[in-house]
C-alpha cells in the first residue's frame, strides 16, 4: 500500500478540476474533504500539496478564486472552474481514460 | 499563450509577495478552523479539536514556502539572495572590492573610448546596399616600392570580363575641376566614377537621377552629379538645376541630379563626373581604385585567389606595366579608413589588451582573496554546499564587481570621450567618435563575456581548493601547486600583456615624436596665410595681368607697418602635390618608372618669407615671371641629391610631366633650397619650385610674416585687395602654425592616446602584480617570522620577496617582448617611420616594466621585513 499522501501531480490537478466541475465553487478545506471522501479516505491531502497545486492551476488560468464566506460564517477563499479549466478538464479526462484503459489491457494481458 | 500568462502571473506574484503570503496565511488559518470545527462536531472537546487539527495539518511555514516557490520564480529569489550575499561579502573586504572595481573600470573606460572610434570606422555596417559584401580592389607592387597602389582601367576591364568572384565592380578616381559662371569661381574636388557606382552602392539622388549606363559614352554629352553641399552653397538648393548646364574647367556639363551627402564614401567630393573619353584614352593610368560586390557564395579569400591568377596573366600579357603588380581585394571598410587605417587597427589591439588585462586582474584578485576565504568555503562545503553552489556564489560576486566596474568605466569613458577632443584640439572632421545603441550593446556584451570567462576561471580555481584539501577550517590550508601555477600564470600574463601594450604604444609615441621633432624646414611662426582666388574672365585671361595683380598686391602689403615680408605660393609647403619629371643626365629609375617629386608655384621672395634657406644659386626674380622669360626652376636639396648624386644641380635641366598638360618646357635649375616636410613625411625626392608667371596661377596663397596685431593685418590686406577687386571673396585666412597643427593631428592625437593607454595598462598590471606578490608574501608570514626569530636579518627577508617579484617581472617581460616582436612587425605601418624592432623602445619598455613590478613588490617586501616574530609565533 502506497503512502497515503502520495499523489501524482497530474492526477491531483485532474481531481481538483473534476471536483470543482461537479461541486461548482469550493474553498480549500472543502476541496480537501471532498477529494478524501470521493477517494474513500484512500487519499489524505496535505496542505503543502494542495495549496501549491491551487496556485499552479490559478496561474495557468484554469481556476479562479474569490474571497467569500463559508457555511459556518468564516472568511474563506472559494475556487471555481474557468472556461479554459473546463476545456483542460475534458482534455485530461480523455487522456487519462486512454492511459488507464491501456494500462488495464496491459495488466490483464500479462496476468492471463 | 498559457506560457505567457504563466510568466506574467509569476512576475506579478513576485511584486505582490507579501500580500500573497498574508492571504495564504489567512486561507490556511481558515482551513485549520474548518477542520477543527468538523472534529468538534465529531465529539472532540474544542481545545483538543484545535490541537488535532494543527497536528494533522503540520507546519504552516513549509506550506508557505512550497506555495511561494510555486507562485513566484524561485531562481530569481535565489539570485537576489546570492546578490545580497555577494554585496555583503564584498563590503567586508572593501579594499579588495574597490581595487577590483577600479581596475575593471579603467579597462572598460579605455574600451569605451577606443571602441567608440573603432565602432564608427570598422564595425558598423557601411550605409550602402549590402555593405558587408563590398570590397575594395587595389594593387600592390613591392618590387616597385608601392604598397597600396592604384588600378588601371585596362585591369578594371580584364577584371570585369574574367573575375567570377564579383558580380559588379566600379572604378573610382578623383580630380579637381574649376567651377565658373557663378558668382565666384571655385576649385572643386570631383569623384570620377564608373556610371553604375552609385547604383552599386545604393546611393540615391536627392533630386533628379543618378548616372545611368549611357552616361560617359562619347556619344552622350558630359554629365555631372552635384554633391548636396555644393548644391546648397553654390546653387541655393534650386531643384530646377537638373537639366541645366554648368561650366567645369571651361567645358559645359549637364546636371543630371544631386547626390545626398554620403559621409562614408569620398565625403569631401563636391561633385561627381563619369569616367569618359578623356579617361578611356589613358587606360594605363594607375589612378583608380575599384569598388566591387562579392558574388553570392564568394568570399574575400576566393576573390583574392582569383585576383592572383588574373594578376599573373596580366603580368605575362603586359610585362612593362604589370610585372610584379598584384591585384588584391579587402573589406571596403578597411580601405575607407585611409590614413587612419594603421592607427585605428593598432588602437583596437591596444584597448582589447587593456580589457584583457583588467579582466585578468579581477580574476587574480579573486584567486588571491579566496586564500583568506578558504576557511569559509571549507565550512560551507562541509555544511553541505555543493561545489556548484560555491562556484555560483563566486560568479555572482564576480558579476557584482563586473557590473559596478563596467558601469563606472562606461561613465568615465563617456566623460573622457568628451574631454579627449578638447585635449588634442584641433581635431579634424575625419576623427570620429560615435557609439550608438547597438555599439553600446556590443561593448557591454564583450565586457560581460570577458568577465564571465575570467570569472569562471577564478571560481574554478577557488573551489578546487575547498574541495580538494581535507575540510578543515584552518587559516593555513596549504596552497596546492595548481593554484600557485594559476596565480603565477596570471601575473606573468599581466606583465607580458602590459609589456606588449607598452612596446606598441612606445613605438607609436616615438614615431609621433620623431615626426614632431623633425624640422619642418621652414619657419611657421608669425606667418599669416590668405588665399586669393582671382575671378576667371576677360580681365585675368592674360597671364601678365595675373602676375601684375599679385606683384602690386605684394608691394602694397609690404608697405604696411606690421608686415616684415610677404610673398605667395601654391600649394603651401606642408601640402604635397605629386608630379612626375624627367631630368637631363640622370640615371633612370629601376623598372623604367618615372621619378616623382612635389611641385609648387611661388613668387619671388617666397623662400626668404618662409625662412627656407637658399643653399646655392639664386631666388626667382621679377625677370623670371614673364611668359617670355627663359624657363627656370628652383629645386630642393633632396631633389638635387636624388637626381644628380654627387654633382651640382645648378645649370642642369628638368622637365615636369603633367597629365594632359601638353608639352612642358625644359627648365634650367637656377637655385637649390632647403627641404621642407609634408604632414607626416619628408618627400624622398624633395620639391621643385616654378616661378609664378611660368605658369601664372589665378589662385595663390599669400604668406605674410608680420608682427603685432593679426586682426589689423587682415583688415589692411583686405582693404588693399578690395581696392583692386571689390567683389573678391576673402574667406580663408589663418596662421600658418594653426594650419600645420590641424594638418598634423594624427601623430598628435595618436601620441596622446598611446600615452594615456600605456599608462593605464601599466597601472592595471601593477595592481595585479602587487596582489600576487602581497598574497604570496602574506602566505609566508609564518616562515618569515621563524626566519627572523632564528636570526635572519630583515634585509634577507625583503630580498626574498623582491626576488619573487623580480622573477615575475623578468619572465613576464621576456614573454611580452617575444609577443611584441611578432605583433609589431604586422603593425609596422602605424609607427610613422620607426622600425618595429627599434631596440631603444624595447629596452626602455622592458626596464620600465621591471622597475614597475619591483615597485609593486616593494610594499609587501617592506611589510615582510617588519614582521614581528613574537606575534607571528604566538598566533599559532
Amino acid at each position: 500500500m502506497p503512502d497515503k499522501s502520495d499523489v501524482l501531480q497530474g492526477t491531483l490537478d485532474l481531481m481538483v478540476l473534476k471536483t470543482l466541475d461537479v461541486m461548482g465553487s469550493l474553498h480549500g478545506y472543502g476541496l480537501a474533504r471532498r477529494i478524501e471522501q470521493v477517494s474513500e479516505h484512500a487519499l489524505a491531502l496535505n496542505q503543502g500539496t494542495l495549496y501549491p497545486a491551487l496556485v499552479r492551476l490559478e496561474q495557468r488560468g484554469w481556476i479562479r478564486s474569490a474571497w467569500g464566506v463559508s457555511d459556518s460564517g468564516r472568511r474563506a477563499r472559494f475556487y471555481s472552474l474557468t472556461r479554459a479549466g473546463r476545456r483542460q478538464l475534458q482534455a485530461e479526462t480523455a487522456s487519462w481514460r486512454k492511459t488507464s484503459s491501456i494500462m488495464a489491457r496491459f495488466i490483464e494481458a500479462e496476468e492471463s | 499563450m498559457t506560457r505567457i500568462r504563466l510568466v506574467l502571473a509569476k512576475l506579478r506574484a513576485l511584486v505582490h509577495l507579501r500580500r500573497d503570503d498574508a492571504e495564504l496565511a489567512q486561507e490556511l488559518a481558515t482551513h485549520n478552523d474548518l477542520l477543527a470545527e468538523d472534529l468538534e462536531r465529531q465529539g472532540l472537546p474544542p481545545h483538543e479539536a484545535r490541537r488535532q487539527a494543527r497536528l494533522r495539518l503540520g507546519g504552516t511555514g513549509q506550506v508557505l514556502e512550497a506555495t511561494r516557490d510555486q507562485r513566484g520564480l524561485p531562481w530569481l529569489e535565489l539570485l537576489a539572495r546570492d546578490l545580497r550575499l555577494a554585496v555583503r561579502s564584498l563590503r567586508r573586504s572593501p579594499l579588495f572590492a574597490v581595487t577590483a572595481i577600479l581596475s575593471l573600470a579603467v579597462g572598460v573606460a579605455a574600451n569605451t573610448v577606443g571602441f567608440g572610434f573603432l565602432y564608427g570606422y570598422l564595425i558598423r555596417p557601411l550605409p550602402f546596399t549590402d555593405g558587408s559584401r563590398l570590397v575594395s580592389v587595389l594593387t600592390t607592387a613591392p618590387s616597385r616600392g608601392q604598397d597600396r597602389w592604384g588600378v588601371t582601367l585596362q585591369e578594371f576591364g580584364e577584371l570585369q570580363t574574367r573575375a567570377r568572384s564579383f558580380d559588379a565592380a566600379a572604378a573610382v578616381s578623383v580630380t579637381t575641376v574649376d567651377l565658373t559662371g557663378g558668382d565666384e569661381p571655385r576649385r572643386l574636388m570631383a569623384s570620377v566614377v564608373s556610371p553604375h557606382l552609385y547604383k552599386l552602392l545604393g546611393i540615391r539622388p536627392l533630386v533628379g537621377r543618378i548616372f545611368d549606363p549611357s552616361d560617359g559614352r562619347a556619344s552622350a554629352g558630359p554629365v555631372v552629379l552635384l554633391g548636396e553641399r555644393l548644391w546648397r552653397t553654390a546653387f541655393g538648393a534650386d531643384e530646377r538645376i537638373v537639366g541645366r548646364s554648368v561650366t567645369l574647367s571651361r567645358r559645359p556639363y549637364t546636371v543630371v541630379g544631386v547626390l545626398a551627402a554620403a559621409p562614408a564614401f569620398q565625403p569631401w567630393a563636391d561633385l561627381a563626373l563619369t569616367i569618359g573619353p578623356d579617361e578611356l584614352a589613358e587606360p594605363r593610368d594607375r589612378r583608380y581604385r575599384l569598388v566591387a560586390h562579392l558574388a553570392p557564395g564568394a568570399s574575400i579569400g576566393q576573390a583574392n585567389r582569383e585576383l592572383e591568377v588574373l594578376s599573373a596573366s596580366l603580368a605575362r600579357a603586359y610585362p612593362a606595366e604589370n610585372s610584379g603588380v598584384r591585384l588584391f581585394a579587402e573589406d571596403l571598410r578597411i580601405d575607407l579608413l585611409d590614413e587612419n587605417r594603421g592607427p585605428v587597427l593598432a588602437l583596437y589591439g591596444v584597448v582589447s589588451l587593456i580589457l584583457l588585462l583588467a579582466c585578468a586582474n579581477v580574476a587574480t584578485l579573486f584567486v588571491m582573496r579566496s586564500a583568506s576565504r578558504s576557511g569559509e568555503f571549507a565550512i560551507r562545503a562541509s555544511l553541505g554546499a555543493g561545489r556548484l553552489q560555491i562556484v555560483r556564489q563566486v560568479l555572482v560576486e564576480h558579476a557584482v564587481v563586473t557590473l559596478a566596474g563596467g558601469a563606472l568605466g562606461a561613465l568615465a569613458g563617456l566623460w573622457a570621450r568628451d574631454l579627449l577632443p578638447a585635449a588634442v584640439r584641433p581635431v579634424p572632421g575625419s576623427f570620429r567618435f560615435d557609439l550608438d545603441a547597438p555599439g553600446v550593446a556590443l561593448l557591454a556584451g564583450v565586457v560581460l563575456a570577458c568577465a564571465f570567462l575570467f570569472g569562471t576561471l577564478s571560481a574554478w580555481a577557488v573551489t578546487r581548493q575547498a574541495f580538494k584539501v581535507p575540510r578543515r577550517a584552518g587559516r593555513d590550508a596549504p596552497a596546492g601547486p595548481d593554484r600557485a601555477r594559476i596565480r603565477t600564470g596570471l601575473a606573468v600574463f599581466e606583465v607580458a600583456t602590459a609589456v606588449l601594450v607598452l612596446v606598441g604604444t612606445g613605438l607609436m609615441l616615438k614615431g609621433a615624436l620623431r615626426v614632431a621633432s623633425q624640422p619642418l624646414g621652414f619657419d611657421s611662426r608669425n606667418v599669416l596665410t590668405m588665399e586669393i582666388n582671382l575671378p576667371e574672365g576677360e580681365r585675368y585671361r592674360e597671364p601678365a595681368r595675373v602676375v601684375q595683380f599679385f606683384r602690386d598686391l605684394a608691394e602694397g602689403i609690404r608697405a604696411l607697418p606690421q608686415v616684415e615680408r610677404v610673398s605667395a605660393g601654391n600649394p603651401l609647403p606642408y601640402i604635397g602635390w605629386n608630379v612626375a619629371y624627367e631630368a637631363e643626365r640622370s640615371a633612370p629609375m629601376p623598372g623604367g618608372e618615372r621619378p616623382r617629386t612635389m611641385d609648387a608655384v611661388v613668387m619671388p621672395g617666397y623662400f626668404r618669407t618662409l625662412g627656407i634657406p637658399l643653399l646655392e644659386g639664386r631666388d626667382f626674380a621679377d625677370v623670371d615671371t614673364r611668359p617670355t622669360s627663359a624657363p627656370v626652376i628652383v629645386v630642393s636639396q633632396a631633389f638635387a641629391r636624388a637626381t644628380w648624386p654627387g654633382e651640382s644641380a645648378l645649370g642642369r635641366r628638368v622637365r615636369l610631366v603633367r597629365r594632359g598638360g601638353g608639352t612642358q618646357p625644359w627648365r634650367e635649375v637656377v637655385g637649390v633650397v632647403g627641404d621642407t616636410r609634408t604632414s607626416t613625411f619628408a618627400p624622398e625626392r624633395g620639391w621643385v619650385y616654378l616661378p609664378h608667371g611660368q605658369p601664372a596661377f589665378t589662385e595663390l596663397v599669400l604668406v605674410i610674416r608680420f608682427k603685432g596685431d593679426q586682426a589689423a593685418v587682415i583688415r589692411d590686406v583686405r582693404r588693399l585687395v578690395w581696392q583692386v577687386e571689390p567683389a573678391l571673396p576673402l574667406h580663408w585666412n589663418n596662421l600658418l602654425d594653426d594650419l600645420i597643427a590641424e594638418r598634423y593631428w594624427q601623430p598628435r592625437v595618436y601620441s596622446v592616446l598611446s600615452f594615456v593607454f600605456s599608462a593605464l595598462a601599466l597601472a592595471v598590471a601593477l595592481v595585479g602584480v602587487y596582489a600576487v606578490v602581497a598574497y604570496a608574501s602574506a602566505r609566508r608570514t609564518r616562515e618569515f617570522g621563524i626566519r627572523l626569530a632564528i636570526g635572519s636579518p630583515p634585509s634577507h627577508v625583503w630580498r626574498l620577496v623582491l626576488r619573487q617579484g623580480l622573477r615575475l617581472a623578468v619572465v613576464g617581460t621576456a614573454v611580452g617582448m617575444l609577443a611584441a616582436l611578432g605583433v609589431m612587425r604586422l603593425a609596422s605601418t602605424v609607427f610613422f617611420g620607426v622600425s618595429p624592432t627599434d631596440g631603444w623602445v624595447y629596452a626602455t619598455c622592458g626596464a620600465l616594466a621591471v622597475a614597475a613590478v619591483l615597485l609593486a613588490s616593494a610594499a609587501p617586501a617592506f611589510r615582510a621585513a617588519r614582521i614581528d616574530p613574537v606575534t607571528v609565533l604566538r598566533c599559532e
